[in-house]
């Protein structure tokens, strides 16, 4: 049974760090010209047709934007609204103009100053302006229920926007944030107007929602007044729950669906090779071993690196993910422009029992915490309660129910989870600050937040760079994930349907669940 | 006599669905984890969040009292909130019902002639061929799990061999489970066939003690032709334990739906259990288990006055 409330959700915010100086200079790619190199590649994209696809979800699920977190809200609010950014496919991680026209920082970034698109229609017919903008801002930040982008958006203060013009919104921020612009892109920064209804929900997305039932499905049918002239395509997206990954993959066989994401790697050898695209998204998406720093024996940096010296890599990524995945280095957000090129760790047992002797920890004993969530968490901790055996410790691997595993998140020793990919800039503060709501290990590097914050306060791209430099340095030589690799995600859809572009800057499923540009025909 | 006999069923029911009510109740609570952190969901969550959430639910108050107006609630119809999705714990308990109820229908509809018919053979042909081959296939169905035969039935007719069948029982939620009964069918055969051994077996040692009494051979040496001595003379002697029988397998069947409508991604009320539990979403599990306890009592209940009426020295006690 698959529980795949995604944790990646939580760090999903955002664009990339190195649309820094496109943010700044405010042009360049236009959506529609990126959209119709990559559908022109696959072929000539027509229009028509139903795509149906079939995702994990329960009636947990939602279609109110501003609080979607799972895969399953995300595919679903991605189609139905837009945020004032996209999050590009390609690397190196970047964001384009969707609603926005312009996002200005000054140059200090305390201030930015957001123009919005003329001429685009909510699906009730309603304008899109300036006051939908602060409406949704409000919204995001409501300190009573706040939204999932709240934490990203820190430095918003919700009671000094400005509306300048009918289009254009001024943010006075509380401290500098010179990631302003890269913050929007994904479902929980999308737009929605002032009488949102969340029993009718609207937006100005390429799909109009038709019904929806949460656990079960959702009908989505084609917005003929979409701003992005040409699309969409499709004329209806059925979203499909499941809960469980077998079924799906027989009702993709059986041509119940059409697409399904994030497929487990042993369910590929059901796939025939006729008939079906099997796509990998190769991403910086990390499952690391994360190791408490604030108490023993975690809490010695020499044991922490011990650790990472008792990994065999490639043996990990043959039998954790069946091949599927890259060599880590210990470093999170591979994506990032500045991430280093340092020389890759291996598996090296003298050194790690040196480095254990030495702290004072021969013949350790520890407890693996681990939860059957996100395909591979448990197989990844019981190939490292083997590998660590060769270096004299004993690793039990405890395995709960994710509903456990959740209730005791944070206070697990010793232990591994999933995480989105990101940019070092975007990813930083939710685990690695010591306030950071996410910060499972807890991390408190002083000197590490110094540099994050003269990053935030800096708009040159240069700078920006240099800091980013130092903090990866810094996860390398000290940090508390054992990083041994990034996971590659997996979907496969029929062959009947093009225009799905791997999203190797986030990660994210089926083309980033971006249906505008999936054709059939 | 009879009428004491089932009041005391009755009273002993309720007695029953009580105590399921309060294990269901202290099962749920002594979970690891508040409720309402989980339900906030655990990114950036503050204190204040779940403070709020937590007495909007009611979590703040005593068990006793949160127990107290759980039942009040159950007994006047008001099941509450789901916690999860907001929509009415009714609401959702309705359709997944109708869902299950037409899956329970269809089965029994299956399964329950075939029983009789295979387990009346196999007791008639008894030590040949037919029966030997009926308790070979019995055993070996009632040693695989239900959601093997589950699997096992998608590769053979959805997926793999042939395509006559849906794999996945994906019911559209907007249209009533009555017109998509192509839907069920897969899931249906998978009951019917984890739960058919038994009523077989049942019926076949039925048939074979009736088939041997007294009053069998009487009419057997009347010159009783044996086609009316079967269904004359014994298979209507042998109607009690078979009703009996077939209502301990729609009891096994209310929880057997739980694996199949896993399997199947069938909408009904198994599958809303298993996702309930693994949400927390108490109200809706709460509900569900004491309408399954509840359907148990009931049957029980029927059956015994079934059996009252198929058995005519019971039926005269009744009067």
């Amino acid at each position: 049974m698959a529980h795949n409330v995604s944790r990646r959700k939580f760090l999903a915010i955002g664009g990339g760090l190195s649309a820094a100086f496109l943010a700044a200079c405010a042009s360049s790619t236009t959506p529609a010209a990126s959209t119709s190199t990559s559908t022109a590649a696959a072929g000539t994209a027509k229009r028509g047709g139903t795509l149906r696809v079939g995702s994990i979800g329960s009636t947990a699920d939602i279609l109110d934007t501003t609080f979607s977190s799972t895969d399953i809200d995300q595919q679903r609010n991605q189609n139905v609204y837009d945020s004032l950014k996209y999050i590009s496919a390609d690397l190196p991680y970047q964001t384009e103009y969707a609603l926005a026209e312009s996002i200005e920082l000054n140059a200090a970034a305390t201030m930015a100053t957001v123009r919005l698109r003329p001429g685009v229609e909510f699906h009730n017919g309603k304008s899109l302006t300036a006051d939908d903008l602060i409406f949704t801002m409000r919204r995001i930040l409501n300190a009573n229920k706040p939204g999932k982008a709240a934490s990203s958006f820190a430095a918003v203060d919700p009671g000094n926007l400005k509306k300048l013009d009918a289009l254009t919104v001024r943010f006075n921020l509380k401290s500098p944030d010179s990631l302003f612009a890269q913050r929007w892109g994904s479902a929980s920064t999308n737009i929605v107007p002032t009488d949102f209804n969340p029993a009718k929900p609207v937006g100005t997305g390429p799909f109009k929602v038709q019904s929806f039932t949460p656990g079960s499905r959702s009908v989505m049918v084609r917005n003929p007044n979409y701003w992005m002239s040409g699309e969409p395509y499709l004329d209806e997206i059925d979203i499909i729950d499941f809960s469980d990954n077998t079924s799906r993959v027989a009702a993709l066989l059986s041509g119940q669906v059409d697409a399904i994401d994030g497929v487990d790697p042993s369910d590929l050898k059901q796939i025939p090779s006729g008939g079906f695209v099997t796509q990998v998204t190769k991403s910086g998406f990390y499952q690391p071993i994360t190791m408490r720093v604030d108490m023993a024996p975690f809490n010695d940096v020499r044991v922490r690196q011990a650790f990472r010296l008792m990994v065999d890599r490639p043996q990990m990524i043959a039998q954790a993910y069946s091949g599927y995945g890259q060599v880590a280095n210990d470093m999170p957000f591979p994506a990032d422009p500045a991430y280093p090129d340092l020389s890759q760790r291996v598996q090296d047992i003298p050194q790690a029992k040196s480095l254990l002797k030495a702290a004072g920890h021969e013949g350790l004993a520890v407890t693996f915490t681990t939860t059957p969530e996100n395909g591979g968490l448990v197989a990844t901790a019981q190939v490292f309660a083997q590998q660590a055996a060769a270096a004299g410790v004993k690793v039990t691997v405890s395995n709960l129910t994710p509903t456990s595993y959740d209730a005791g998140f944070k206070n697990w020793p010793f232990t591994n989870g999933y995480w989105a990919a990101n940019t070092l800039g975007l990813g930083y503060p939710g685990r690695f600050l010591k306030s950071g709501g996410l910060n499972d290990s807890h991390w408190n590097d002083p000197a590490g937040a110094a540099l994050y914050a003269d990053l935030l306060k800096t708009t040159d791209p240069a700078k920006q760079n240099t800091y980013a430099t130092q903090l990866f340095q810094r996860f390398y030589d000290q940090g508390p994930d054992i990083i041994h690799s990034f996971k590659n995600n997996i979907d496969v859809y029929s062959s009947k349907f093009h225009g799905f572009q791997p999203f190797n800057s986030t990660g994210w499923a089926l083309g980033s669940w971006r249906y505008r540009n999936v054709w059939t025909g | 006599m009879l009428k004491a006999i089932l009041l005391r069923r009755l009273v002993g029911g309720i007695f029953i669905l009580w105590l399921v009510s309060v294990l269901v109740f202290a099962a749920i609570h002594l979970l690891p984890g508040n409720a309402a952190t989980i339900l906030v969901g655990r990114s950036d969550t503050t204190p204040q969040e779940v403070a709020s959430l937590t007495r909007q639910l009611g979590l703040d108050q005593p068990l006793i009292a949160q127990y107290g107006r759980w039942i009040k609630g159950l007994v006047t119809g008001n099941w509450g909130t789901s916690l999860v999705s907001s929509l009415q714990v009714s609401y959702i308990v309705r359709t997944r019902l109708e869902n299950s109820g037409a899956l329970t229908l269809i089965s029994m509809l299956m399964l329950s002639p075939l029983a009789v018919i295979i387990g009346t053979v196999s007791a008639i042909r008894r030590n040949r061929a037919v029966d030997h081959v009926t308790s070979l296939v019995t055993l070996c169905l009632s040693a695989v799990p239900a959601f093997a035969i589950g699997v096992m039935v998608i590769y053979l007719f959805a997926t793999n061999v042939v395509h006559w069948l849906p794999a996945a029982s994906i019911l559209n939620p907007d249209e009533p489970v009555w017109s998509q009964l192509n839907l069920v069918i897969a899931p249906a055969i998978t009951v019917a066939l984890a739960m058919i051994p038994y009523p077989i077996r049942m019926v076949r040692a039925t048939m074979i003690e009736v088939l041997e009494s007294d009053y069998v051979m009487l009419a057997r040496l009347k010159g009783v032709p044996e086609r009316r001595v079967i269904f004359r003379h014994a298979l209507r002697n042998g109607l009690g334990p078979i009703i009996q029988s077939l209502a301990l397998t729609l009891l096994f069947l209310s929880g057997g739906i739980i694996v199949v409508e896993t399997v199947f991604s069938y909408p009904g009320v198994g599958y809303a259990l298993v996702q309930g539990v693994s949400q927390r979403d108490i109200p809706v599990v709460q509900t569900i288990v004491v309408l399954l306890a509840t359907f148990c009592v009931v049957i029980n209940l029927a059956a015994d006055l079934a059996v009252a009426f198929a058995t005519p020295r019971l039926r005269t006690a009744l009067r």
